[in-house]
């Protein structure tokens, strides 16, 4: 479920305002949607990294699960991470406000949620979902109720409790409803693409060239020895960590002190 | 097999209903749980 919550939470607030939304008489919209939901000043920050292990660590802190801490985490860092496929790609190491793109699929979300459905669903972020959904088929075995019973209901105490209110049947829906939704939303929204709209597939990089994308600045050289120094730091500090929670973990008398 | 061909159906013709999880769930617990636990009842 964290994870789950983790992977809606970047755009959870804030993606009605980046299409816009009618109520009564009134039109809400941003008046640059690409900068509100990836920039700053704007939304952006929701899809950094940094911005994964505060609500992580608030978790932690206020519910006292690491399982929830570590499960948000993951489910954040993946939408975050996956969004730098795209044309603008997400300020991944805010405070820095670079934005770390590849540009594989266009981004088109300043055009509307309609335009933007079929121009993700006709280029290479819908190959991306469906490499992903084939994953989920080869691992069916997660989707199974024996191994909800055995190994999600038992980790996650959000279970247990809605067990006194829902009995299992309903528990076991709830939890298959992700992947029942990830895989039926693509095929209904490619089937409305290509099926009933005629929308044309262009697969090449930053495609589909047909829709007007939003696109970032290429990295300088200098932001990419910065992006490559921070990676870097970052795996110099797990292997360090590793090595010395494996001296600690080990019982041999010479482990704690290498002379 | 039968819910996730209604939700695609339904969802082709009327995008709306695609837009949301929480939608996508409420469905999936009506046409997976509580319609076939009620059919189960009445029969």
């Amino acid at each position: 479920m964290p994870l789950l919550l983790g992977s809606y939470a970047p755009d959870l607030m804030s993606k009605w305002f980046v299409y816009g939304i009618h109520i009564g008489g009134w039109d809400l919209k941003a008046s640059d949607p690409v900068q509100f939901h990836r920039g700053w000043p704007g939304v952006g920050f929701t899809h950094s990294l940094l911005y994964g292990v505060v609500i992580a660590l608030l978790f932690w802190r206020l519910l006292g699960s690491k399982t929830w801490a570590i499960s948000f985490l993951i489910g954040q860092w993946a939408h975050a991470i996956t969004d730098t496929g795209d044309t603008v790609g997400t300020m991944l190491f805010f405070p820095w406000t670079i934005h770390i793109h590849f540009g594989a699929w266009a981004y088109a979300g300043q055009t509307g949620r309609v335009t933007d459905a079929a121009a993700y669903f006709s280029g290479l972020g819908s190959v991306w979902d469906a490499v992903w959904i084939v994953y989920g088929i080869f691992s069916w075995r997660v989707l199974t109720r024996s191994y909800f019973e055995q190994h999600v209901f038992t980790a996650d105490q959000f279970w247990s409790r809605a067990n006194k209110y829902l009995p299992m049947a309903a528990l076991l829906v709830v939890y298959r409803a992700a992947f029942f939704y990830g895989t039926s939303r693509w095929i209904a929204w490619t089937l409305w693409a290509h099926a009933v709209h005629h929308y044309p597939y262009d697969l090449s990089w930053g495609g589909p060239h047909w829709v007007h994308a939003a696109h970032s600045k290429s990295l300088s050289w200098l932001q990419l020895v910065g992006v490559a120094a921070i990676i870097a730091a970052v795996a110099a500090a797990a292997y360090a960590s590793r090595l010395m929670f494996a001296r600690r973990g080990d019982p041999r008398p010479d482990a704690a002190d290498p002379q | 097999m039968i819910a996730a061909a209604v939700y695609v159906t339904v969802g082709v013709f009327y995008t709306d209903f695609l837009l949301s999880v929480f939608v996508g769930a409420a469905y999936l617990l009506l046409a997976a749980w509580l319609v076939p636990a009620g059919v189960r009842r009445v029969f």
